[in-house]
C-alpha cells in the first residue's frame, strides 16, 4: 500500500493520483490456478501494464517489472523479475522456504540510476507538468495492490502418524477401538495394558521403535479411516472432509497419485495404508526376521514352535 | 535421531507450569517425561533425521565464540528445511527432552528465565532471538553462504557481537540473503578503518534507521549485495562523521 509513503517521484498505481487515469499497473493472479508441485508453489503472474513511458524503459532495459514475495513467518523475502517483453511470469516459490503466508506484490523498479525520468504527457500534470526527477537503482516506479495467499502448511513437516492421538481406553473393555468423530485427530484408545506397553516401548532407543509401533497401532485404524473416505465418496458415508485426518489422509494420497474422490474403488485400503505408513508391512517384516537371524547367529534362537 | 515435537497441549502445560517446575530446569536429569506421566500423549517424533547436535563448551565468560561454535555445530547437525525450523513445539522438544541439548540449555542459559529461553515466545523474534537452540540455528541459515568457500564467514562477522548481531536481525534485512550479506561485510570493512577502540553498535543504530528510510522507497531486495554493502557503509561513515562533529 503506497499512500502513506512519500515517494520522491510518481509512482504508477490504483491508490496513487500521480499518473493520468488512462494509465494502469497491476500483476494479477488467479488463486485457482496455483500450483504446488514436490519443491515449489507455482504461481502464474500476469502483468498489466498501459504506460508509454514506463513500457519504454522496460523496453529499453532501464526498468523492469518485478513481483515481490514475502512470508514474514519464515523470514522469507524474494524479488522476481519479468524478463524484457514478458507478461507472464510463472513464479516459483520453494515450498519449504515459507509458512502461514505468502504476501505477493507487483511493481515496476528501476534498473539503473536515470537522471530525467519522465512520462511525457502521462504524469498528472496538476503536479507533474514538465518535471524530470532523478530515480537511482531500485527505485519504485509503479506499484500494484498486494495480495495475500495462505498457505496449507500443517503437514508439509509431519509423517502421516501425526494425525492419531493415542490414549488409554477408560471407557470400555476393548484392546483397540477408534473415533473419527470428537477430535480433528483420530483418537486410537489403548486397553491398559497395551497402553502402557505402548508408552514404555515409544523413547526406547531414542525412538528407533516408534515406527513399528505406530505400523501396529496406526496401521489397522488408518486401514478403518481410509474405507470411510472412500464410503464418503461414495455417497455412503459420514461427512468427515472438514477433519484435518479426512484432509491429510487425501492430500498424502494425492502426492502418491490416488485420487480417492474418483479411484474410491480401484484401491485396497489396506495397500494404501501400508503405502502411506512407508511400506510398513515389509520394514515390519523385515525387522522380525533380522532380529531372529541375529539370534541364531548368536546361539539364541531356541525353537518352540508357534500357535495357529 | 528422529527429530521430536511436544504436542501443542504439552506445550501449553509446560508454560503454564514454568513457574512450578523452575527448579526441574536447574536439574541434570530429565524430567519431563515423569511429569507427564503414562497415558498421556505429550509428545512425537518426526519423519525427519538430523545428527547428534554435540555442543561445545568453554569456561569464557563472553559466549560469543562459543555461540559461534555451537551455531556451526547445530546448522550442520539439523539439515531441516526453514519451514521445518519455524516449528515452535520441535524446538521446545529438544530444549527440554533430547539429552545432548538438554545440557547445553542449562549450562548456557541456566540465568535466565526458562520461559524465555526453553519455549518460543511470540514467533518472529522468539525464533531468532530467545529460544536458546533456535537463535543458534537462525543465525547460521540466515547467513549461510553457499558461494563461499568459508560457508560460515557471514556468521563470523554476525557473532562478533551479539548485540549488534540482535539489531542487524530486529530488521526486514533478515528476510533476504543479498540484504545480510551487503550489510555485514560493510560492517566488516566499517571495522577496518574505524579505531578499534570504537564499538559499532552505535553507529549502526543510527545506520538502521537511515537504512529503513531508504528501504522505504527503494527496494532493497531487488539490489545486489555490493550495492547494498556500499549503501550502508557509505552510512556508517556520513555517521560516525556527524557524530565526531557533534563532539566538537
Amino acid at each position: 500500500m503506497s499512500l502513506n509513503i512519500d515517494y520522491p517521484n510518481p509512482v504508477l498505481s490504483m491508490e496513487r493520483d500521480d499518473y493520468n487515469e488512462t494509465c494502469l499497473f497491476e500483476v494479477s493472479f488467479m488463486e485457482e490456478d496455483i500450483v504446488v508441485d514436490e519443491q515449489n508453489i507455482c504461481i502464474t503472474a500476469v502483468c498489466d501494464l498501459q504506460c508509454n513511458g514506463l513500457s519504454k524503459l522496460i523496453e529499453e532495459g532501464k526498468a523492469a517489472v518485478v513481483v515481490l514475495i514475502s512470508s514474514s513467518a519464515a523470514f522469507y523475502r524474494r524479488a522476481y523479475e519479468f524478463n524484457s517483453g514478458e507478461t507472464i511470469k510463472v513464479i516459483k516459490i520453494p515450498k519449504f522456504d515459507v509458512r502461514r503466508n505468502i504476501e505477493f506484490c507487483g511493481y515496476i523498479l528501476a534498473k539503473e540510476d536515470i537522471d530525467s525520468f519522465c512520462c511525457e504527457n502521462e504524469f498528472n500534470d496538476l503536479y507533474f507538468k514538465n518535471v524530470t526527477f532523478a530515480v537511482k537503482k531500485a527505485d519504485v516506479l509503479a506499484e500494484g495492490q498486494t495480495r495475500t495467499i495462505p498457505i496449507d502448511d500443517s503437514e508439509l513437516e509431519k509423517p502421516i502418524s501425526s494425525i492419531f492421538s493415542i490414549n488409554k481406553n477408560t471407557h470400555s473393555e476393548a484392546e483397540i477401538e477408534s473415533n473419527f468423530d470428537i477430535d480433528e485427530k483420530i483418537i486410537v484408545y489403548l486397553s491398559e495394558r497395551l497402553n502402557q506397553l505402548y508408552y514404555d516401548m515409544k523413547d526406547f532407543n531414542n525412538g528407533a521403535m516408534h515406527r513399528y509401533l505406530n505400523g501396529i497401532v496406526a496401521f489397522p485404524v488408518l486401514v478403518e479411516a481410509i474405507a470411510k473416505i472412500c464410503d464418503y465418496y461414495r455417497g455412503n458415508g459420514i461427512d468427515y472432509s472438514e477433519k484435518r485426518w479426512f484432509k491429510t489422509i487425501v492430500y498424502k494420497l494425492n502426492g502418491i497419485n490416488v485420487d480417492l474422490s474418483t479411484q474410491y474403488d480401484e484401491w485396497s485400503c489396506v495397500e494404501l495404508a501400508d503405502k502411506l505408513l512407508g511400506s510398513i508391512t515389509y520394514d515390519g517384516l523385515l525387522s522380525v526376521k533380522n532380529t531372529i537371524d541375529e539370534e541364531v547367529n548368536n546361539g539364541e534362537y531356541v525353537n518352540t514352535g508357534g500357535m495357529d | 535421531m528422529l527429530l521430536g515435537f511436544f504436542t501443542e497441549d504439552a506445550y501449553d502445560r509446560l508454560l503454564n507450569a514454568v513457574n512450578e517446575n523452575k527448579e526441574k530446569y536447574l536439574e541434570d536429569e530429565s524430567w519431563v517425561a515423569n511429569y507427564f506421566g503414562n497415558g498421556v500423549e505429550w509428545c512425537g517424533k518426526s519423519s525427519q533425521q538430523v545428527n547428534r547436535f554435540i555442543p561445545y563448551y568453554s569456561d569464557a565468560k563472553d559466549k560469543s565464540e562459543d555461540d559461534l561454535i555451537n551455531a556451526i555445530r547445530l546448522y550442520e547437525a539439523f539439515k531441516i528445511t526453514p519451514l521445518q525450523a519455524t516449528n515452535k513445539y520441535m524446538w521446545t522438544y529438544m530444549c527440554h527432552v533430547d539429552d545432548d541439548c538438554r545440557k547445553y540449555m542449562k549450562y548456557r542459559w541456566s540465568d535466565s528465565k526458562p520461559e524465555q529461553r526453553y519455549f518460543v515466545p511470540g514467533d518472529g523474534m522468539g525464533l531468532y532471538y530467545f529460544n536458546g537452540l533456535s537463535r543458534l540455528w537462525w543465525w547460521a541459515h540466515l547467513t549461510y553462504d553457499p558461494d563461499c568457500k568459508d560457508h560460515y564467514v557471514l556468521t563470523r562477522i554476525l557473532f562478533e557481537n551479539q548485540m549488534l548481531g540482535k539489531d542487524i536481525l530486529d530488521t526486514l534485512n533478515r528476510t533476504n540473503f543479498k540484504r545480510m550479506k551487503g550489510i555485514l561485510l560493510a560492517i566488516q570493512d566499517f571495522r577496518d578503518v574505524i579505531d578499534p577502540k570504537e564499538g559499532v553498535t552505535t553507529y549502526f543504530r543510527e545506520c538502521k534507521k537511515e537504512l529503513n528510510r531508504c528501504a522505504a522507497i527503494n527496494m532493497f531486495d531487488f539490489l545486489d549485495y555490493e550495492d547494498i554493502k556500499k549503501i550502508t557503509f557509505d552510512i556508517l561513515v556520513k555517521v560516525r562523521n556527524q557524530t565526531k562533529e557533534k563532539l566538537i
